[in-house]
């Protein structure tokens, strides 16, 4: 397939990176107080790590674009706060509730990192058009 | 002497044909002149010979080598834009630069051709 | 005839520079896709790329300049590491794109405006 825009693929494994990433800490956030999931424990927080992945040679030179791929999605395994809540109905014998380990403001940090660095990979692709466009009127 | 040359200047891609008729035309005296024996005197006119520039290429070989040029930079242009197309390449403004470099060339080579045959025509309406 | 005809300095100049600035914009997609791999360092242009081709320019060799490589490399003057070994800042990425995709456009125009010179100077038409 024609490749017209240089490091299309790079750009592209970064947006999907990202928009796994997003995904991720969007569950997060919405799980942050999910105090009995589905195996009967507390929501686990979910960490995306990511790691380059060579990409095809391509370019000039032979250079190889580094892409990016998400590594792995492990669970975080710290244990959450206790909360004094004895009306909660997951409250254990004394009214203490586990929350999940969630920790709204970091999530939110990382939530503006992984969009910000989406908007400005999506930006890279704009660019890229731009000047293979302007690249396109030589001549005339 | 006069038809074939005409003919050949009328079709675009006749310049290989121009060339060998102007280098047969231009190494044979033209016919109508006085006899070779009657000429060779000194401070007489020697025969017409090709004309030649100061380095000794003859204006034929200028044509040949611009032909070769067209040719040469046409084929890069091509093969610049199969790079592109196979996805070997992603280098678009080297595909553009190409393209516009060879058309410039097949523009010198016809525009070339277009004062040749004015000029010719011009030499045919002279009254000898 | 036409190699002498398409041989001004500038120009080759130009053709030259725009590969450079294609290469270079790939090398600034790479650090943005990778502004959160852990122990990714920033890459760019070699450093000595700019000064090798002025020497070659100023030397007159138009034929070294078309043979140039450019390369990339590990940029050293890059900011420090963040905890996860990345060094890569998103503002400061962001200008590089937008400086480099100025470049290209800059060259790509001087190109196109090049080739409608020698164009019009051939046909004797004003396009």
């Amino acid at each position: 397939m024609m490749n017209l825009i240089p490091a299309i693929d790079v750009t592209a494994s970064a947006l999907t990176a990202e928009k796994v990433k997003l995904d991720v800490v969007s569950q997060n956030i919405a799980n942050a107080h999910t105090t009995r999931g589905p195996d009967g424990m507390p929501y686990a927080r979910k960490i995306v790590s990511f790691e380059a992945e060579l990409n095809r040679a391509g370019g000039l030179g032979g250079a190889t674009g580094q892409g990016v791929r998400v590594g792995q999605i492990t669970e975080d395994k710290s244990l959450g706060p206790l909360v004094y809540n004895p009306s909660h109905p997951d409250a254990d014998a004394g009214g203490m509730v586990r929350m999940p380990n969630v920790n709204l403001a970091m999530e939110m940090v990382d939530l503006m990192t992984a969009s910000r660095s989406y908007e400005a990979n999506l930006s890279v692709v704009r660019t890229a058009r731009q000047m293979a466009q302007k690249a396109l009127r030589i001549g005339s | 002497m006069i038809s074939p040359i005409a003919q050949s200047l009328n079709s675009a891609y006749g310049v290989k044909e121009l060339q060998e008729q102007i280098k047969q035309a231009a190494s044979q005296p033209p016919g109508g002149l006085p006899k070779v024996s009657d000429v060779e005197k000194p401070g007489g006119l020697g025969p017409i010979g090709p004309a030649r520039g100061p380095s000794g290429t003859s204006f034929s070989d200028m044509l040949g080598d611009l032909v070769q040029a067209v040719d040469g930079k046409s084929k890069a242009a091509d093969a610049e834009a199969q790079k592109l197309m196979l996805g070997e390449s992603n280098n678009i403004h080297q595909s553009m630069i190409a393209m516009q470099e060879s058309s410039l060339a097949f523009t010198l080579l016809v525009e070339v051709r277009n004062k040749l045959v004015e000029s010719y025509q011009e030499l045919m309406r002279m009254p000898v | 005839m036409i190699d002498s005809v398409m041989a001004s300095e500038n120009y080759v100049l130009a053709k030259k520079l725009l590969d450079a600035a294609a290469f270079r914009h790939e090398l600034i997609a790479t650090n943005l896709a990778n502004v959160e791999t852990p122990g990714f360092k920033r890459v760019d242009l070699a450093p000595d790329f700019s000064q090798k081709l002025g020497s070659l320019v100023q030397k007159g060799d138009l034929d070294g300049t078309r043979d140039l490589a450019i390369q990339h490399h590990e940029d050293t003057h890059a900011g420090p590491a963040r905890p996860d070994g990345n060094n890569i800042e998103l503002d400061r990425e962001l200008l590089e794109l937008n400086r480099n995709a100025l470049e290209y456009e800059f060259l790509a125009e001087y190109t196109s405006n090049s080739l409608q010179r020698l164009k019009t100077a051939i046909t004797g038409r004003v396009i």
